[in-house]
């Protein structure tokens, strides 16, 4: 079985192309972007061979992992695009959660979702999601929303603990994760709209996220905020409640649940 | 602490206003203990800040009455209203180079053409290419590498 787009992917007007083996899949929907793409168009391989993750971190996907990008090119702003991350996070949560259903040795598989948008699959890092936008030629936003599972083979050289389906006793190939996210994908983007439908997507992520008023410390540079993981607000922020009473708005950084985050405290 | 300005050409009912929505937000801060008060109204965002400053930015690019702190000099208002600057787009966190230790997009002397790229910034794992809006000379940056910013935050001057 090939790689392929789901049904209501196709129908929703969505392209793939896929890659035997590739480099980085949001570098080359990135690159097709600046050569006039339009999208919406899937880039997807099961074999990645020089990806990337925050600040360029690799992201490597053994052969039958699924990395997986999807182009749009939109009228929005630069801030607004961050909030698609959301979307996707729910869409690979939604994929997964029809496949574990599906799974015909009965299986209950507690998938979260880890500000911004990671998502964990009991507790340990299943999947990543790295969005890159830029300005194109005719002044809109290309978009590329990068997701990387994994399916087969969990990196173990990382600092928090990660899985892998096959690990956990899904067993599901590539190709049946992607027609499900392609489609859950599809259904998602239309919810949020270009950001008018945040407040949907803002509801259904907080249904599932990740260690909700917990205590949560974000290390952003050479700053650590520590409080409650309150909520997050209507552009995506993570909510930190500190000890003071005070409610801070974080946008970006390091996320590190109950006490793990002592380690380089400036 | 952030104080009121004693704001001498408050001629216009407009600038009044907004001198009486600092002073407002001023006293709030004292009441609330808060550090940090942000309001948005009909187009004007203001920040009332301790130890900062009070920083007002309007999104359309108009000077904004931006009171001076009680300690310090105060150059960013003066950047503010420069005809070169170029604002943030988005709250998030700064870059100045694709990856850390690389060589930065640009620095003071840099040429750019319009479109090319000066900073990413970081907002929930999204990077934004933070594009020139016109071609000309970077004089002067204004954020460090790693800082955060708040939507219409000077980030540098291209003459």
């Amino acid at each position: 079985m090939a790689l392929a787009l789901g049904a209501e992917a196709v129908s929703a007007g969505y392209r793939v192309e896929v890659f035997d083996s590739i480099g980085s899949t949001n570098a080359e929907a990135m690159a097709r972007a600046r050569d006039g793409e339009a999208g919406p168009i899937w880039f997807v391989t099961t074999e990645q061979t020089a990806g990337r993750g925050r600040r360029q971190r690799p992201w490597i996907a053994p052969r039958g992992n699924l990395a997986a990008s999807v182009l749009e090119v939109m009228d929005v702003a630069p801030g607004v695009a961050a909030s698609l991350g959301f979307a996707a996070g729910l869409a690979l949560q939604a994929a997964l959660a029809d496949l574990t259903a599906q799974s015909e040795i009965p299986l209950a598989i507690d998938y979260r979702l880890k500000w911004p948008n990671d998502v964990l699959a009991e507790s340990q890092k299943l999947a990543g999601i790295l969005l890159e936008a830029e300005a194109v030629a005719d002044g809109r936003l290309a978009v590329v929303v990068g997701i990387g599972t994994n399916v087969v083979a969990a990196p173990s050289d990382t600092p928090y603990p990660a899985t892998s389906l096959k690990a956990l006793g899904l067993d599901v190939t590539a190709e049946r994760l992607f027609a499900a996210l392609s489609d859950h994908w599809a259904s998602y983007r239309a919810i949020w709209d270009h950001g008018w439908g945040f407040a949907e997507i803002r509801r259904q992520w907080l249904q599932h996220a990740a260690g909700l008023g917990e205590t949560v410390s974000i290390r952003s540079g050479a700053s650590i905020v520590e409080g409650l993981f309150d909520s997050i607000d209507d552009t995506g922020c993570l909510i930190v409640r500190t000890p003071e009473g005070r409610q801070i708005p974080i946008a970006a950084g390091d996320v590190y649940f109950s006490a793990t985050a002592s380690a380089g405290a400036a | 602490m952030a104080r009121p300005p004693e704001d001498k050409a408050a001629a216009t009912p407009k600038a009044a206003d907004d001198n009486a929505l600092i002073r407002e937000l001023a006293l709030l801060l004292d009441e609330t203990n808060l550090t940090e008060i942000e309001i948005e109204r009909a187009g004007l965002r203001v920040r009332v800040a301790r130890t900062v400053t009070i920083s007002a930015a309007v999104p359309t690019g108009h000077a904004a009455a931006a009171p001076a702190a009680a300690a310090g000099p105060a150059p960013v208002a003066d950047v503010a209203k420069h005809p070169g600057m170029v604002p943030s787009p988005m709250v998030g966190t700064v870059y100045w180079a694709s990856e850390p230790g690389a060589k930065p997009f640009v620095e003071v002397g840099s040429k750019v053409r319009a479109g090319e790229t000066l900073f990413i910034i970081e907002a929930m794992k999204t990077m934004n290419q933070i594009p020139s809006p016109r071609a000309g000379t970077v004089t002067q940056i204004l954020v460090e590498d790693g800082q955060p910013v708040e939507f219409g935050e000077p980030l540098v001057v291209i003459e």
